[in-house]
């Protein structure tokens, strides 16, 4: 029974399927880290937005449907790259693949993000004089 | 398992690498709101909403590259090429912070240069 008990083991951690665990780590970490960066940006960005539209209520609303927004396209590019995956067969490929996808999406957040802030300097460079701001 | 000391790597180095970036990002925001303060003009609310939205962005592109630089490409068969090999990806990942280090601080100059030229000009107008 020791045995057959074994045999059970093993073969359930062969079949063991690590596509699935790769997803649900993925999922969870890539959520919480959009979730928190949107809401950082969310907070303050809110003083560039009041100061280049120059409207409290509006202002407020707009960054609300920014924040919406931002939080629909990540997500869905999230749950979207879920497809491409490959298939994992040991732990050491999860940590490889889990590293490189979370990386994707991280890297892809920074450098948006820094496009973002050029686009608003470049926009209140033309608008109003610096100090404005 | 064959492959056991490159799991072993990664788990030294991850934490390494993460405390690495949370420190040096700690220590130039920390300094850099003086720049923000100067560069605005003493106006506290959008000030302290740059130096934090540099610095999430910072740690954004930083840990980014972490992850990146992560996976290595063939099995490590003994530990002294395990020592090898983390030396050399997290020796690697911290000359890359020192030039993001600078390069955020030569921003900073600038701005501040670019603040203080346009404050000449509009109290000249």
């Amino acid at each position: 029974m020791i045995q057959c008990l074994a045999l059970y083991i093993s073969n359930a951690s062969n079949m063991t399927n690590y596509n699935l665990i790769g997803y649900a780590i993925y999922a969870i970490i890539t959520y919480f880290i959009t979730v928190r960066v949107g809401l950082i940006f969310h907070k303050n960005g809110y003083h560039y937005i009041k100061s280049g539209l120059e409207d409290e209520s509006i202002a407020t609303s707009v960054n609300n449907l920014l924040l919406a927004c931002y939080y629909l396209t990540n997500l869905g590019y999230i749950a979207v790259t879920i497809w491409f995956w490959d298939g994992i067969g040991s732990v050491n490929t999860l940590f490889e693949s889990l590293s490189d996808n979370i990386s994707n999406i991280v890297l892809l957040l920074g450098v948006l993000h820094f496009l973002n802030m050029l686009v608003i300097y470049m926009f209140s460079k033309k608008h109003y004089s610096y100090p404005n701001i | 398992m064959e492959s056991n000391i490159n799991l072993w790597a990664y788990c030294i180095y991850l934490p390494i690498a993460l405390t690495l970036t949370y420190y040096v990002a700690r220590i130039l925001f920390e300094n850099g709101k003086v720049f923000m303060l100067d560069i605005f003009h003493g106006k506290e609310g959008i000030a302290l909403s740059t130096n934090k939205l540099f610095e999430t962005g910072f740690y954004l592109l930083n840990i980014g590259f972490a992850l990146r630089i992560l996976k290595f490409n063939y099995t490590i068969g003994t530990a002294q090429g395990m020592v090898e090999e983390l030396s050399l990806k997290l020796g690697g990942f911290s000359i890359y912070l020192g030039v993001m280090l600078f390069a955020n601080l030569y921003m900073f100059f600038r701005g501040r240069k670019a603040s203080k030229a346009n404050l000449v000009v509009n109290e000249v107008k």
